[in-house]
């Protein structure tokens, strides 16, 4: 009789299972875990987690005639992102690595000779440079082929490159945006080859931009011209001789 | 009967191929071209699939041309073809041609032609509908469902020998896919791209061939 006074109390948790020496979780607690599990789990397997890979080219152009120091923030070197949209799975890429090993080969072709600086390193080290280079990713957005209307992934890139005197005065920031599409997989499959693959081809277009653009960045024209050189003939790197003491130029 | 069931499977598909040739083309036994998709600033370039897909075809069969991988391609000659720097006509070749470093490497890997290549496949006028029903003992669907598809494209050819731009291909392939379902639904699926890619390679191998 005490057992069937008792049941009442738990009657609407409805038979008890016991886990572990003093914790007890019915039937309808199980349940719910469950069907949270499992919505946790169908969640994740949608979400996708993409860290950027593939290599980068050296370009092929004759360096200029410069040693740089380059300068990689923690902010570039561990950069992260997740791109959540209404109704979309998320997306978390991871550009951190790809970001250094798209700089040091851009910048390996560009110059005559290039010095990598501790991220905090003050002047001394620089003494050296002529120039020296900090670059940042300001921006990063992604588009499903949902969001874009179209059958790919897009990703689009906003770096700044915050050029300095070698007495780190600063000589101006340049802005440069790139973009990249890519086939998307079907039925939600692949988006991890496509995201790495938009974000390839848009880094790619940032270093192009840089290669073939940077006697057009802000105070580099003046720091080119006792070298009288144009070191890529046939292009249109017109000689920036006017006053860009800490301007900023977007290239778009 | 195997022929009738692929006729079936295959949907039905018109299929059209032309080119337009504006110079003289021949190809020696050590030079190979290189297949791209166009830039995105110039046109709707081609589906990596397709052009995968007609990288394979070009390579196959007994009129088969020697073909460049366009990674490496691109990648030996960066930053000078990605979609903001690459020429975008035939008459910005001497300027692309000029670029310090860029003939070496097009004679390095002995490729003669570039092929530049933009289009796309479509979807259109979907009719009809499925209904599906799962129960205890079962599933089935009942309804007729049918699409069109349109596969149209369209390659450049460019002479790197002699920076011109010696004409065209195009290629463009119409078909009807059918899903009939009687407890069962059974797709006809009409495969316009990979005809159009088998059109266009075999085109291509005709057209540089002279």
């Amino acid at each position: 009789m005490a057992i069937a006074q008792s049941r009442p109390a738990v009657a609407d948790q409805a038979d008890p299972v016991n886990y572990g020496n003093d914790k007890l979780i019915t039937k309808r607690q199980l349940s719910e875990i469950c069907r949270i599990s499992l919505a946790a789990f169908l969640l994740g397997a949608c979400a996708t987690s993409v860290q950027v890979d593939g290599s980068f080219p050296k370009p092929l152009m004759q360096p200029y005639p410069l040693a740089v120091g380059v300068r990689y923030p923690d902010s570039l070197v561990n950069f992260s992102h997740t791109e959540k949209a209404e109704r979309e799975p998320e997306v978390a890429i991871n550009l951190g690595a790809a970001n250094v090993r798209m700089f040091d080969a851009l910048f390996a072709g560009m110059f005559t000779e290039v010095v990598r600086l501790d991220a905090d390193q003050a002047r001394p080290a620089a003494a050296n440079a002529d120039l020296i280079i900090e670059p940042t990713l300001v921006e990063l957005e992604i588009a499903s082929p949902n969001k874009s209307g179209t059958d790919q992934y897009t990703v689009w890139l906003n770096y700044n490159l915050r050029l300095y005197r070698p007495d780190q005065t600063l000589l101006g920031d340049w802005k440069i945006t790139g973009y990249g599409q890519h086939d998307g997989g079907s039925m939600g499959m692949g988006t991890e080859d496509a995201v790495n693959g938009a974000a390839m081809l848009a880094m790619r277009d940032v270093a192009a931009a840089i290669a073939t653009r940077f006697s057009e960045a802000p105070g580099i024209g003046a720091l080119l011209l006792p070298q009288a050189a144009d070191p890529q003939p046939g292009s249109n790197n017109d000689i920036d001789s006017g006053n860009t003491e800490n301007a900023a130029q977007t290239d778009e | 009967m195997c022929l009738a069931a692929t006729i079936i499977l295959a949907g039905c598909m018109t299929s059209r191929v032309e080119s337009t040739k504006d110079a003289a083309t021949g190809i020696g036994k050590n030079e190979s071209i290189v297949i791209l998709s166009s830039s995105y600033h110039v046109a709707k370039p081609a589906e990596d699939a397709f052009i995968e897909c007609v990288t394979d075809k070009a390579q196959s069969g007994s009129r088969k041309l020697q073909v460049y991988p366009a990674d490496e391609f691109r990648d030996a000659l960066f930053p000078w073809l990605e979609p903001r720097t690459a020429p975008a006509k035939a008459a910005d070749l001497p300027e692309f041609l000029g670029r310090p470093g860029v003939q070496d490497v097009i004679r390095a890997r002995k490729v003669r032609y570039v092929v530049w290549v933009q289009g796309k496949t479509e979807e259109s006028n979907s009719n009809g509908g499925l209904a599906c029903a799962a129960g205890p003992t079962g599933g089935a669907c009942f309804g007729l469902a049918w699409w069109d598809n349109l596969s149209s494209y369209e390659a450049a050819v460019w002479d790197l020998e002699s920076a011109t731009d010696t004409g065209k291909v195009t290629t463009s392939v119409n078909g009807t896919s059918m899903v009939p379902a009687v407890i069962v639904p059974l797709p006809f699926i009409a495969r316009t791209r990979a005809a159009a890619c088998k059109g266009m390679a075999s085109q291509l191998q005709t057209f540089i061939a002279g």
